[in-house]
């Protein structure tokens, strides 16, 4: 137990400095968590749900320039599957460099094996168109498309595994941010409680005290010969008693002279 | 009444609350956990303000009874608040009244949960709803006499406010002792069942967790299906036995282990207790085969868990007993109310009560017969005094009353009778799952309204306090005269 009223009060009030900087510290780190969601946010899932739509962008013009090649455009239908070609792989590039997800990879790959399927297959029918009929045609482009819709839905799977990662990292932002404000409404209510057990402990320990000695003081009367407020404490207010009363005795001996 | 020295134990109660706050805080950190924060910053929050009022108040020895009282009321009110601060800064399904509803079922050692989704939880977060299982089991209080020094008349003053009179029957020792006695068993039986389990295939994680919601009869588990998860006829048989040992007197565990005279094998409460609770057993296997729910064995192996999961106020389950015959519902319920033995880290009604309250139903039938014989009462060779036997008969009615009132206040609420009825049961027995297709062995209390959760949380510290201690401070803060 602490003996000065100063250190007494300066540790009161250090205890909720160091309440108040703890809980500062916890919502700097907290907040700090809420940053790292929406950079993964941001950064991870957002650039994979752009690429897996650039795929599904370049994978559907490769499809109209199969169509346009098949119609007789062939030299701007040959340049539309090349480019397709090239915009598909390198989305496939960067979402390969950007595996954000669990078991991203393997949708990845299952993208791989679809479109190059389909690109096989598109290949191939632009090698072969010049020798047959427009039934035939009709028929190989029918085939194609069942390659072009399995493709088409290996990038749709990807792009809702991401989307349920943002979803995911929306919600653990939410929980996050409400985590990061907790210390600081938690504080605030025991700050509060802090503060009235501290004006209790000033009042029971300081303000009573000094009251008693008051009282004590003004009923005084020099045949009593010492003042004895009942304090119970050994800290400043005793000293005062103590001194107080030590004073009374050297001017009641002067007195006596 | 000296506030500033209540204060100062609160302060105490505080300090230890934070102990294992920090143990909690240690494992999500060592596990990267979502729960860092809220576990870290609640621990310091108690220690900073659990030190505060040792800086200003004198160390005391002198209590009054009264100060007593309202240091073990006021201890576990203020640690059921303070222990739903993790929960409510974590969030998820915990919002302000389900943390305070969680925490008290774990303080109280219900058992009873608003959790939908128990194993998405972090395990720091386990640990501390668990740990206030273990903290609750031996009691808030008693935890603080066990590590306050020199406290020697404040340590009797708020022992006998903390324990009734009549589980000192089988204590023939110093308040010290005992205090120490409750320690060794309750910690030693912790041990052994954690090993056991561990044994038995739980992780480590889990088979502590499971010991402490066994041997503080609280009922809290890591899974959402509780013991049924593991479905392995071992487990359930070392549980129920440590279930069994929790809801015995501490000290006749005590006295069995030195190997003293008076022990559990030569009390006639514990013999007559085990002997109810087996012919309960016989009663519900032998329904459940009549109505074809189950096989013999299976019925004799769920019917014995379940029994004793509730008899001792603990609340695991392996199956959901909503689906069973009402018969044995009602069997059930009668445990439920009767639950296990004084002494123990059980709550409810008490069986030695119940055995009392028989006794002294043949002694007035008896001195009705003879007007002018004088008639004793005793329990295990101890002669009960008229004021025990009056506070048990007296205890009876009013724990009655409160069930009464209880399930009146619920289904004021448009609860279900059943709900009402076996909820107010279950919180105030500190048993953990009511009856019914809500809050069964299976269910949980989060769909019921928040002034439901408050009803229930009050019947579990009151359930917990015995309720006498409530009512006592209560007059004392009214009483002008005090």
């Amino acid at each position: 137990m602490l003996k000065s009223l100063r250190t007494k009060i300066f540790s009161s009030f250090m205890l909720l400095v160091l309440m108040l900087v703890i809980a500062g510290i916890m919502s700097i780190i907290e907040f700090n968590k809420v940053g790292v969601s929406i950079k993964n946010v941001m950064d991870d899932n957002y650039k994979s749900i752009e690429q897996t739509k650039q795929m599904l962008d370049a994978l559907e013009r490769e499809d109209s320039g199969l169509l346009m090649y098949l119609m007789g455009n062939r030299e701007m239908g040959s340049q539309t599957i090349n480019t397709a070609y090239s915009a598909i792989q390198d989305a496939i590039k960067i979402a390969q460099n950007n595996i954000t997800e669990k078991d991203e990879d393997k949708y990845i790959n299952n993208i791989i094996k679809k479109y190059e399927e389909f690109h096989t297959s598109v290949k191939q029918t632009t090698d072969t168109s010049e020798q047959l009929t427009l039934e035939e045609k009709n028929e190989i482009y029918l085939q194609n498309q069942q390659l072009f819709f399995s493709a088409k839905k290996a990038i749709n799977e990807l792009m809702q595994l991401n989307q349920e990662g943002v979803y995911k990292q929306t919600n653990t932002m939410k929980e996050n941010s409400k985590r990061a404000m907790m210390p600081a409404i938690v504080s605030i209510v025991a700050a509060i409680v802090f503060a009235l057990l501290l004006n209790f402990f000033i009042s029971e320990y300081f303000i009573r005290p000094i009251n008693r000695l008051i009282d004590g003081v003004k009923s005084f009367y020099p045949e009593k010969g010492i003042i004895n407020s009942g304090i119970k404490s050994n800290d400043e207010i005793k000293r005062l008693e103590t001194e107080t009363n030590n004073l009374i005795g050297r001017l009641l001996r002067l007195k006596n002279k | 009444m000296r506030v500033s020295v209540i204060a100062k134990y609160l302060g105490f109660v505080l300090l230890f609350n934070a102990l294992l706050m920090y143990i909690s805080a240690v494992i999500s950190i060592f596990l990267r956990e979502t729960s860092i924060t809220p576990l870290l910053y609640s621990a310091i929050l108690c220690t900073i303000v659990g030190v505060f009022p040792q800086i200003f108040v004198e160390k005391t020895e002198e209590l009054k009874p009264h100060e007593g009282i309202a240091i073990s009321v006021l201890g576990w009110i203020l640690t059921c608040i303070v222990g739903s601060i993790p929960y409510f800064m974590w969030g998820g399904e915990f919002t302000l009244t389900n943390a305070i509803f969680e925490s008290t079922a774990g303080y109280t050692t219900t058992g009873s949960t608003i959790l939908t989704n128990i194993e998405m939880l972090p395990k720091g977060l386990l640990f501390w709803r668990s740990a206030t299982h273990f903290i609750g089991g031996m009691g808030i209080i008693l935890f603080v006499l066990l590590i306050l020094p020199n406290a020697k008349a404040a340590r009797t003053s708020i022992y006998r406010s903390e324990v009734s009179g009549l589980s000192m029957l089988n204590f023939q020792m110093r308040m010290r002792e005992i205090v120490r006695i409750i320690g060794i068993v309750y910690a030693s039986l912790i041990l052994a069942e954690t090993i056991i389990l561990w044994a038995l295939g739980m992780t480590f994680f889990d088979a502590i967790c499971h010991s402490f919601g066994t041997l503080a009869t609280g009922g809290f588990s890591t899974k959402n299906t509780s013991i049924a998860f593991y479905n392995n006829i071992w487990i359930e048989i070392t549980i129920s036995f440590f279930m069994l040992l929790g809801g015995m007197h501490f000290g006749l565990i005590y006295a069995t282990i030195t190997g003293r005279k008076q022990n559990l094998f030569t009390s006639d409460v514990v013999k007559t207790y085990l002997a109810i609770i087996f012919i309960g057993i016989l009663f519900i296997s032998f329904k459940l085969v009549n109505d074809h729910v189950y096989n013999w064995g299976e019925a004799f192996r769920h019917a014995s868990f379940q029994v004793v999961s509730l008899v001792t106020t603990s609340g695991f389950a392996t199956v959901d007993t909503s689906v069973w015959p009402m018969f044995t519902i009602v069997v059930l319920i009668y445990f439920s109310i009767q639950c296990a033995m004084i002494g123990s880290t059980t709550g409810g009604l008490k069986f030695d009560r119940v055995y009392l309250f028989f006794q002294t139903f043949l002694k007035q039938i008896k001195q009705t017969k003879h007007p002018n014989a004088v008639y004793v009462l005793k329990m295990d060779k101890t002669l009960i005094s008229n004021e025990i036997e009056l506070q048990s008969m007296v205890y009876i009615i009013v724990y009655l009353v409160i069930l009464l009132i209880s399930t009146l206040a619920l289904s004021a609420m448009d609860i279900d009778l059943i709900t009402s009825f076996s909820g107010s049961v279950a919180t105030l027995g500190t048993i953990g799952p009511g009856f019914g297709k809500t809050i069964g062995s299976m269910g949980n209390f989060s769909t019921l309204p928040d002034a439901a959760k408050y009803i229930f949380s009050t019947n579990m510290l009151l359930g917990r306090l015995e309720i006498m201690n409530v009512i006592v401070l209560l007059v004392s803060l009214t009483d002008k005269n005090k």
